[in-house]
């Protein structure tokens, strides 16, 4: 994977929202069928997380799992550990019909803080923001692009793009969350 | 703009969220059919006026294929359900005959 160390551009903006890119996050994607006890009971095992429900989250202690489709589930870990939670889960996994992938290099994750988050994402997303609680998820689109997001707090959202595309959702976030360019419609 | 409930991840998602997927439960004519046949099966499709029964794709979402009765003219969704089928649940045919006992399952 790459070292990401040194060679990392910063991305902050602080507008009427702080948009901030993490710091680089162990990333999984497991596709299979989740209502399978197996897969199920593997993945609960080797995360000690249980199993979100229908779009949301559950996390304890940095280790995530998002629901992203009924038949697959993003796993977010210290970006060290990433190999060690692969070879943890196919060990747990044996037998069973999954895919896993390390996406830490293919994804980038954005955080988003302060209290007019909801309204910059409505800025671009069709999610109707007033229902997004603390800890759904929701895989949707901002302007063009693919995009995920989560509700970490009531003012903080973590969304995760496409790696390649991290500089126009950067960029694109800057303008939503430019000083004085909110509706105050929620909250 | 059209809402469509997701039936896999129940999400009421808006038209620029999914991609329509023409006309849903074609019958596959592969290299031994005929060639009237073949060429039904690619090129004809029904166009109806009023209810009609489409495939759909939630591209910006869970990215599953489903399918939905809607009325063409009305724009009316009638229901949605999963594409792991051949036909339309008998559910949802008695309560669009219900709202429209005119329709004759577009025959």
């Amino acid at each position: 994977m790459s070292d990401y160390n040194n060679s990392i551009e910063t991305f902050f903006y602080k507008g009427e929202i702080t948009v901030e890119l993490s710091k680089p996050k162990g990333m999984i994607t497991l596709k299979g069928d989740l209502e399978r006890s197996n897969i199920n009971a593997g993945v609960i095992k080797t995360l000690e997380l249980p199993m979100p429900k229908v779009r949301t989250i559950s996390r304890k202690d940095g280790v995530q799992i998002s629901w992203m489709a009924p038949d697959e589930l993003l796993i977010l870990v210290d970006f060290k550990k990433v190999e060690k939670y692969i070879e943890l889960l196919e060990k747990n996994l044996k037998g069973e019909h999954y895919l896993l992938a390390n996406v830490s290099d293919a994804r980038a994750i954005f955080n988003l803080k302060g209290k007019g988050v909801r309204e910059v994402l409505s800025k671009g997303t069709p999610v109707n923001m007033e229902t997004i609680k603390i800890d759904d998820a929701r895989r949707s689109r901002l302007g063009q692009l693919p995009v995920a997001f989560w509700m970490v707090k009531n003012t903080e959202v973590e969304l995760v793009c496409f790696r390649s595309v991290t500089e126009f959702i950067f960029n694109w976030l800057k303008v939503a969350s430019a000083p004085n360019s909110l509706p105050r419609y929620i909250d | 703009m059209l809402v469509i409930l997701c039936p896999y991840c129940g999400v009421e998602a808006e038209e620029t969220e999914l991609t329509a997927g023409g006309e849903a439960h074609l019958e596959r004519f592969g290299p031994s059919s005929s060639d009237s046949e073949f060429e039904n099966y690619l090129f004809m499709r029904k166009n109806e006026k009023g209810i009609t029964f489409e495939r759909w794709h939630h591209t910006y979402g869970c990215g599953k294929w489903f399918h939905a009765a809607r009325c063409s003219m009305t724009m009316e969704i009638f229901g949605t359900y999963p594409a792991q089928t051949s036909k339309p649940p008998k559910k949802l045919i008695s309560m669009i005959k219900k709202k429209r006992p005119e329709w004759g399952e577009g025959k």
